[in-house]
């Protein structure tokens, strides 16, 4: 058998071959598991083991939420609810500087938490703010800029497809996960928040202050009780029920989009043709996400069968280094895989080698699981290739990259401080997690 | 290539792009069943406290059904996410050269994983071999998902490796 430090570079640089040829991220990983059985495991009946490793890596109730989450996303986006929600805040908001910009992240933090599609997220706010921003003359970086920021806080706020992808992955409690994301992601939003009202008051002329239509008390307690609070049932559907421990998270899924058609139906926003494109958008997202799980998950059972796991393994410990540090090199790797990739092949292909080394050298795996994720969340927005940079090229057509790409540099700052922050004091997303029943 | 794609072409290419949709449409069905028996699940077992035991198991098996049914018509889509940092950059003729080598050995991969599906399927039905729960399901019927859903995938990455590039005689 070859030496693992051999074949390890040799698996990993093979696939990233294969992805920058443009090789689809599901079949990459499935070429390179046949190859890898064929040569380390003499084909033939190893195959075998393969089908059985595809029916079982998918047959789980527990990879049910990743359709689920996404399609509350969908609904939300498809019928006209979050429109609706959008224009009751938009009059509880007085005449303050950058207040569009607080309106965005206001409104992209509550769809965060009805909705597990960064990418459905930001379209949707991109699509509803970024023109009446124009019009009123905001700088990139406090419209453009909280879009991003807050369109991708969908993937940590639960519900988060993601999250539920990387639990699974890394055999990790997903209730557990799904609740510790809370108080990060709404941290994140509220830094945001900070940020914009330093900018703007800084420098007014980024964000012009402008007449808006007063509105009378009674309009604004009629825009909030009519379209904002009848959201809070939906995530009291998906996180209210998680923490009671009526159900477990992918009972709480379910729930959340019975509720979320519910909520549709009841503002009369439901129609044959919403649930249509609701469901074609659910469809390609989840096959596309269960396709990669059911053949990618062989990758890791490579990585262990090769001796690459174990040798890193003992490699790193060997090492002694402080647990920090490690966890500084792991999320460095992320970060630089991050710009380039794609998040839930990233998710495959490191946390098969994380996962061993943190468990030995002692660090808690929920605390791990969190920072991953915002350094996930930061990947949608760094360049080159940053999802969610190219979402909003899509909305804005006539903005140079370059300024998109400086207008997310902020956010992704706060992003990096708010990882700091959990390494320094864990207990901003462990607190939550112990109130779980 | 000169002269219009034949009449048999042209059906097998609606032949299978209406295999895929239909198989898309089964797909999108099981999802919104699986919303419907799990929420029933947490009514019938809270409110009635009679747990509906085999939902569970159920929906496990769409989980598989719902990629494997989904994959051909996501592929046509081009919906199976890849990255094109190098692929996006590179002068014309090369890229749809390169994009049709790419499709011809994801088909092959496909083809090669829905052949061993076969046999997998083949062998547990002419064992009688169940899956161990509650509903004692018989495990080909399960496992025949693998073979149909990467085989209509093989079917669709030949199409896209044989179908002509933009500037060749024939475009669709």
């Amino acid at each position: 058998m070859i030496e693992w430090w051999i074949l390890l570079p040799l698996i990993i640089g093979a696939l990233l071959i294969l992805l920058v040829l443009g090789f689809p991220v599901a079949f990459a990983f499935l070429i390179i598991n046949l190859a890898g059985i064929e040569l380390l495991q003499g084909g033939g009946r190893a195959y075998h083991q393969l089908i059985l490793s595809i029916y079982a890596s998918v047959t789980s109730f527990s990879l049910l939420p990743i359709p689920l989450f996404v399609l509350m996303g969908e609904i939300l986006w498809h019928s006209n609810i979050a429109g609706r929600a959008l224009g009751a805040m938009d009059k509880l908001l007085g005449r303050v500087p950058g207040r569009l910009s607080f309106l965005t992240v206001g409104s992209g933090t509550v769809f965060a938490a009805l909705s597990g599609s960064t990418v459905a997220n930001t379209a949707m706010l991109g699509s509803m703010l970024l023109p009446s921003m124009k019009a009123r003359g905001y700088a990139h970086d406090l419209s453009m800029g909280p879009i991003m920021g807050s369109g991708a806080l969908a993937m940590l706020i639960p519900p988060s497809a993601l999250a539920v992808v990387y639990a699974t992955v890394a055999k990790v409690s997903i209730g557990k996960l799904l609740v510790a994301l809370i108080v990060p992601g709404l941290l994140i939003a509220a830094l945001y928040v900070v940020y914009i009202m330093i900018r703007a008051k800084l420098s007014p002329e980024s964000a012009p202050a402008y007449d808006v239509d007063k509105a009378s008390t009674r309009e604004k307690i009629e825009g909030l009780v009519r379209y904002v609070l009848p959201l809070s049932i939906i995530v009291f559907l998906v996180v209210g029920v998680i923490f009671l421990g009526v159900a477990t998270p992918t009972e709480a899924a379910a729930l959340g989009c019975l509720g979320s058609f519910g909520l549709a139906a009841a503002y009369r926003d439901l129609d044959v043709k919403r649930v249509i494109l609701a469901l074609k958008g659910t469809l390609s997202i989840s096959v596309m996400m269960l396709t990669i799980m059911a053949v990618a998950i062989g990758f890791s059972q490579l990585l262990a069968y090769s001796g690459a796991s174990r040798g890193l393994l003992e490699f790193v410990t060997a090492m002694d280094v402080s647990p920090i540090v490690m966890i500084l090199l792991m999320q460095l790797i992320v970060l630089i895989l991050g710009c380039f990739m794609e998040q839930i092949a990233i998710m495959l292909i490191t946390l098969p080698i994380f996962i061993p080394i943190i468990k030995a050298l002692g660090i808690d795996p929920i605390v791990f699981a969190v920072i991953t994720l915002i350094n996930l969340e930061i990947a949608l927005m760094t360049p080159p290739f940053g999802l969610l940079l190219f979402v909003l090229k899509g909305v804005a057509r006539d903005v140079p990259m370059k300024a998109i790409y400086l207008a997310a540099t902020p956010y992704i700052l706060i992003d990096v401080l708010v990882i700091f922050l959990i390494l320094i004091w864990p207990e901003i997303t462990l607190a939550l997690t112990r109130l779980v029943r | 290539m000169t002269g219009g794609p034949s009449a048999m072409t042209l059906n097998l290419n609606r032949l299978l792009d209406r295999i895929e949709d239909g198989l898309a449409v089964i797909a999108a069905g099981l999802l919104l069943c699986a919303v419907l028996m799990v929420s029933l699940e947490v009514v019938a077992r809270y409110f009635f406290n009679s747990p509906l035991s085999w939902t569970f198991e159920v929906t496990e098996y769409f989980l598989l059904f719902i990629p494997c049914l989904g994959m051909g018509w996501l592929a046509r889509h081009d919906g199976h996410v890849s990255i094109d940092i190098v692929t996006g950059r590179l002068p014309e003729p090369l890229r749809s050269r390169l994009a049709r080598v790419v499709a011809l050995c994801v088909s092959a991969a496909c083809l090669f994983v829905a052949v061993w599906g076969a046999i997998a399927t083949w062998e547990s039905y002419s064992k009688g071999a169940r899956i161990e729960a509650i509903l004692q399901t018989p495990q080909f019927l399960i496992y025949s998902a693998i073979p149909l859903g990467f085989f209509v995938c093989a079917l669709e990455y030949a199409r896209k490796a044989l179908r002509a590039a933009p500037g060749e005689a024939e475009s669709t």
